[in-house]
């Protein structure tokens, strides 16, 4: 008997809940509440009582950015009492598959979220973003061109509000002890790697390559062919057994039976570069922050450097990793929530956050103070790569991001165990990937 | 002949007593081999958390600690403002597994019940469907699943939580019941019926008491796996005030940067109470297993 | 006891021509509900969402009829994942259960300290998957893992550190040699209860005949023994069927594809690639191949007890 009460109960508490709301909107009904959108924005005196809003991220456990968002989120809080921010988010690991099993069962269960830009681009097109063209206009600012990947009819439905940049961060130090300079090729790049490793007390590189790992591996390794100025897919045509993916995954092995400290996770890596046990890595710019807050090694910060690109085209994949608004949410939060990112976006608290993060590629014109940027060390590697995007490595594959990742990287740990050519690999990758197109592109 | 049998009376009782020591060699081997393959992983955890990162990072690494750091324990319950606590989630899991548990023994004795004893028609059928639903993985339930809880606003509770667990754990508790009521003599059933218990009193004043270790058992299948269980309770909770200690300490590794010496830290702390709770009531799990305890 | 057979056989007799016995029904339905509704039903709605495309980003779902289950039939991962699963799952039923069936022999025998011998052969049983995954993780690291001291100590003449679970042919004996770690105290506990509730006095009549030790084993133990080992083969293959968390976080399915089980490939197809109508084809077909094979196994079993009951 209180079996069947139970559910009655809860749906009562709903209907009490969105009938407050109806009273001031009387736009939608109670079903068609999340699938009309309406754009109103509420006067601050309107609300009684403070509007809770869920922001689901991954950068709760991200170390460094955490501690910058929060401190953000605290000024917000101290600017206002209307708005409060609740955390919610998992480990990037675990992130994406939680955001999809909730995304599929119709509804992603919180008020702001973050996506990268190719979940982003499903999520835009199964309807779970608004525009947020407003939002800039009530801040006041002009996104920079790169953001236009994030518009739909000419609209913003996200804010970008990282973009990551991959060079080579390498400890200066631990160069200079060797008597090394920045690499000017990629031979001298993988020389240079080599005279660092010690084994096993001093390891010359690292990139992440074990499969429990699949998002950080195929992440990182679409940069690889990058340093040989190629793609891994053009439109609906995979590349994988063009000349640059095959030395790409070749310089992998390379490195990995020479320099890495093979089978090691990501997070133990980052332990080991930040005691300046790793001499370089390959990687996005935010890693910066992630060893500045784990080093015991006070120096470390000072001694990081990016190498002047010395891959032929000096091309690096640039990722924008916006912050959208839930479709699916009430209208009230998502008016709060804009209110937020307005406030978040406008040029100050833009480029309070972006220094708070250490991060370098701003996301609007004028995003990042000369001062700040001048301050940096370790910037001009970063800065001096021609930014490529990720639609550009992918092709047309870049809706299909993780299918292409799920056949590149099985092939890749074959090629590390020694038991593939990176050839013959890459050959069986290549027709797994034409069969992808054949299957996803036909209709 | 004669003569070896006369080595053998007169070599009599060191001799024999030595003979017997070197026979049960093997055994004692055997039983160490055993003990050192079970017990050296979790040695090897306490190990590298004890001991500063540092050496855990050298190769080779120590087969013992050589300085001790219990900094680690300290970190993860200062990680508050980055996860949650987690004493809170060692409390979530204890208040998640002591529900299943209830819940499932009270299901369990009602199906065991209804699988021992006499044949009744269906009986085979009711057992492979609880057969079939102990087989299919969890990953296939866990969308329709989570969309239903979903619309009747049921996620981030535990109790919820527990009865989804206990759905994917019963069957085999049921099992192990049932064969625990199937050693209990017929005639003992009968007889208390005759003296004018109703089955149901027979089930709780005859079945119920002889069985004690059954539903220890039982208890306990269900205690690990409610402990254990990852994939509902990862997209069932997002609320992290109510993680459960998987969840939150499979936050802890894909964090991408979390140091080996907390993440060990977190799962030693995350063990701890099982290990403690079964070395407790394993007398118990041994006979409540024992089909024959009653035998007799 | 003090039980009359007499007594016994009046008092059934009639019962059994009574109406029909409701009770076991009442004690079943709520069990029927429950797992209805929070197993039958979803997995009857994957069932159905098997015969649509519903893939985020691409819109609500369509109905494709028979679309999935012909690309799976040309998805050569799906026979290199059917064929794993299949291998993981023989390999961990002869593993775990062996190793069970071992253990609880020794732990049979009577000698000094049985007690605590007992409580920590039967530890893993207690020691959660994820500090298990964790740890094996950082034993067989091919840098720093202790692993690398133990074999090279026993194979001295190797020259570099094995890859452990980064290797194409060790991976997938290590991923069983880690859940049978975790699993095999379960199947000694229960096959050490059936061996204990042997009655002594078989085993003393055999001695009186002249029997020695391994004939008395092979005679009295192993015969009592059969269906319980024959029903921890059945759960042994079910839980490998299901194993995931330690799979998934030890190798990920890898390297290349060498430990992509049937559950490893759903969740990828599923949860990394979005393609929640073609992961739950793949999920539907799995349980249909061990649904089969556990059938297959439970008639064996009820053969082998009609034989044993004659």
């Amino acid at each position: 008997m209180t079996d069947q009460n139970a559910p009655k109960k809860t749906n009562e508490k709903k209907n009490i809940s969105r009938r407050d709301f109806l009273k001031i909107t009387s736009t939608a009904t109670a079903g068609a509440a999340s699938a009309i959108v309406p754009k109103i924005s509420f006067p601050a005196f309107l609300r009684q009582t403070k509007m809770e809003l869920n922001f689901l991220t991954w950068f709760w456990t991200e170390t460094g950015r955490n501690d910058a968002w929060r401190a953000m989120i605290q000024k917000f809080h101290d600017s206002q009492s209307d708005i409060h921010l609740n955390e919610t988010g998992y480990g990037e690991n675990n992130y994406f598959t939680q955001i999809l099993i909730q995304a599929k069962s119709g509804r992603i269960d919180a008020d702001l979220y973050t996506a990268t830009p190719d979940v982003f681009l499903r999520l835009l097109a199964d309807g779970h973003t608004i525009p947020l063209e407003d939002v800039v206009a009530q801040a006041g600012v002009t996104p920079v061109a790169a953001q236009d990947m994030l518009r739909k009819d000419g609209e913003l439905h996200g804010l970008d509000i990282v973009t990551v940049r991959f060079g080579n961060l390498y400890n200066k130090a631990l160069f200079d002890a060797a008597g090394l300079g920045e690499p000017t090729s990629i031979d001298e790049w993988v020389a240079g790697a080599q005279s660092l490793t010690q084994r096993p007390n001093q390891f010359g590189f690292f990139s992440p390559h074990i499969a429990a790992e699949p998002f950080t591996v195929w992440f990182i390794l679409q940069q690889w062919a990058v340093l040989y100025d190629g793609v891994w897919a053009q439109g609906k045509t995979p590349l994988l057994t063009s000349d640059p993916v095959i030395n790409a995954i070749k310089l992998f092995k390379t490195m990995y039976d020479t320099t890495m400290p093979q089978g090691t996770d990501f997070g133990t890596a980052n332990q080991m570069f930040a005691s300046s046990r790793i001499a370089q890595h390959l990687v996005v710019s935010p890693a910066v922050n992630q060893w500045k807050s784990l080093a015991t090694d006070t120096e470390l910060y000072d001694n990081l450097r990016s190498a002047q690109p010395f891959w032929p085209g000096g091309k690096a994949i640039s990722r924008i990793h916006p912050v959208c608004v839930n479709a699916n949410t009430d209208p009230e939060k998502q008016a709060a929530a804009k209110e937020f990112l307005a406030w978040l976006y406008t040029k100050e608290n833009y480029q309070e956050l972006l220094e708070r993060c250490l991060d370098v590629v701003p996301a609007i014109e004028d995003g990042i103070r000369p001062e700040y940027h001048d301050s940096l060390k370790w910037v001009s590697g970063y800065d001096a790569a021609t930014a490529i995007t990720v639609p550009e490595v992918l092709g047309d594959f870049v809706l299909y991001n993780d299918e292409l990742g799920q056949i590149v990287t099985p092939h890749l740990q074959e090629v590390l165990a020694g038991s593939k050519s990176a050839e013959d690999a890459m050959t069986e990758a290549q027709t797994e990937a034409e069969e992808l197109a054949g299957r996803v592109f036909t209709s | 002949m004669s003569n070896q049998q006369a080595i053998a009376t007169t070599a009599s009782s060191p001799g024999i007593l030595l003979l017997r020591w070197i026979r049960r060699i093997p055994l004692y081997v055997l039983v160490l081999l055993f003990c050192i393959i079970t017990a050296f992983p979790i040695y090897w955890m306490v190990v590298s958390v004890i001991q500063p990162v540092e050496y855990s990072l050298n190769y080779p690494p120590p087969l013992y600690p050589l300085a001790v750091d219990l900094s680690p324990f300290r970190e993860i319950f200062q990680a508050e403002n980055n996860l949650g606590r987690i004493d809170y989630w060692i409390g979530n899991s204890i208040v998640l597994s002591s529900m299943t548990t209830l819940i499932c023994l009270f299901l369990t004795v009602l199906g065991a019940y209804a699988l021992a004893g006499k044949r009744w028609r269906g009986q085979g059928l009711f057992g492979l469907l609880l057969l079939m639903t102990q087989m299919l993985p969890e990953a296939l339930i866990v969308i329709p699943l989570y969309a239903t809880l979903d619309k009747l606003n049921l996620k981030n509770n535990l109790f919820v939580l527990a009865l989804v667990d206990t759905a994917f754990i019963l069957p085999i508790c049921i099992w192990i019941l049932k064969n625990v009521f199937d050693t209990i003599p017929n005639e003992m059933r009968d007889a208390a019926m005759v003296d004018g218990c109703t089955r149901m009193g027979v089930l709780w004043r005859i079945m119920l008491p002889i069985s004690t270790p059954g539903l220890v058992a039982v208890g306990v299948v269900a205690f690990f796996h409610a402990w254990n269980e990852y994939l509902f309770a990862a997209s069932l909770i997002s609320n992290k005030e109510i993680y459960t200690a998987p969840v939150g300490l499979a936050a802890m590794i894909s964090m991408v940067d979390t140091p080996i010496d907390r993440l060990m830290a977190g799962g030693l702390l995350f063990s701890i109470f099982p290990l403690i709770f079964y070395l407790l009531v394993q007398r118990y799990v041994v006979a409540g297993l024992t089909a024959g305890a009653v035998k007799g | 006891m003090g039980v009359q057979a007499s007594v016994n056989a009046q008092f059934i007799k009639p019962a059994q021509n009574r109406q029909r016995d409701w009770l076991p029904y009442m004690l079943a339905l709520p069990i029927i509900i429950y797992e209805g509704i929070f197993i039958l039903i979803p997995i009857i709605q994957q069932f159905g969402s098997s015969f649509t495309s519903d893939i985020i980003g691409f819109g609500a779902a369509k109905g494709v009829g028979l679309a999935n289950y012909e690309r799976m039939l040309n998805d050569k991962f799906f026979w290199n994942s059917l064929r794993v699963t299949l291998g993981f799952m023989a390999a961990t039923v002869i593993v775990a259960v062996g190793a069970g069936v071992l253990a609880a022999v020794l732990m049979n025998q009577r000698f000094r300290g049985r007690s605590i011998a007992r409580a920590v052969m039967t530890l893993p049983w207690a020691f959660p998957d994820l500090p298990t995954v964790l740890v094996f993780y950082w034993i067989l690291n091919p840098s720093f893992g202790i692993a690398n001291v133990f074999i090279r100590f026993f194979m001295p003449w190797l020259t570099e550190n094995p890859k452990w679970l980064l290797d194409i042919n060790l991976a997938m004996p290590l991923v069983v040699a880690i859940a049978s770690w975790k699993a095999f105290p379960f199947y000694g506990l229960v096959t050490l209860s059936v061996m204990q509730s042997i009655p002594q006095e078989l085993y003393e009549a055999a001695k009186v005949d002249g029997a020695n030790t391994r004939q008395a084993f092979r005679y009295i133990t192993l015969p009592a023994l059969l269906p319980i080992i024959m029903l921890s083969g059945i759960l042994a293959c079910i839980f490998a069927f299901r194993q995931f968390v330690l799979i998934f976080l030890a190798t990920g399915g890898g390297p290349g594809r060498v430990t992509e089980t049937l559950v490893i490939s759903l969740y990828k197809t599923a949860f990394r690639s979005f393609d929640f109508s073609y992961g739950a084809t793949i999920g539907v077909s799995g349980f249909v191949v061990v649904f089969v094979i556990t059938l297959l196994f439970v008639y064996l079993q009820h053969r082998q007890e009609a034989e044993a009951a004659r």
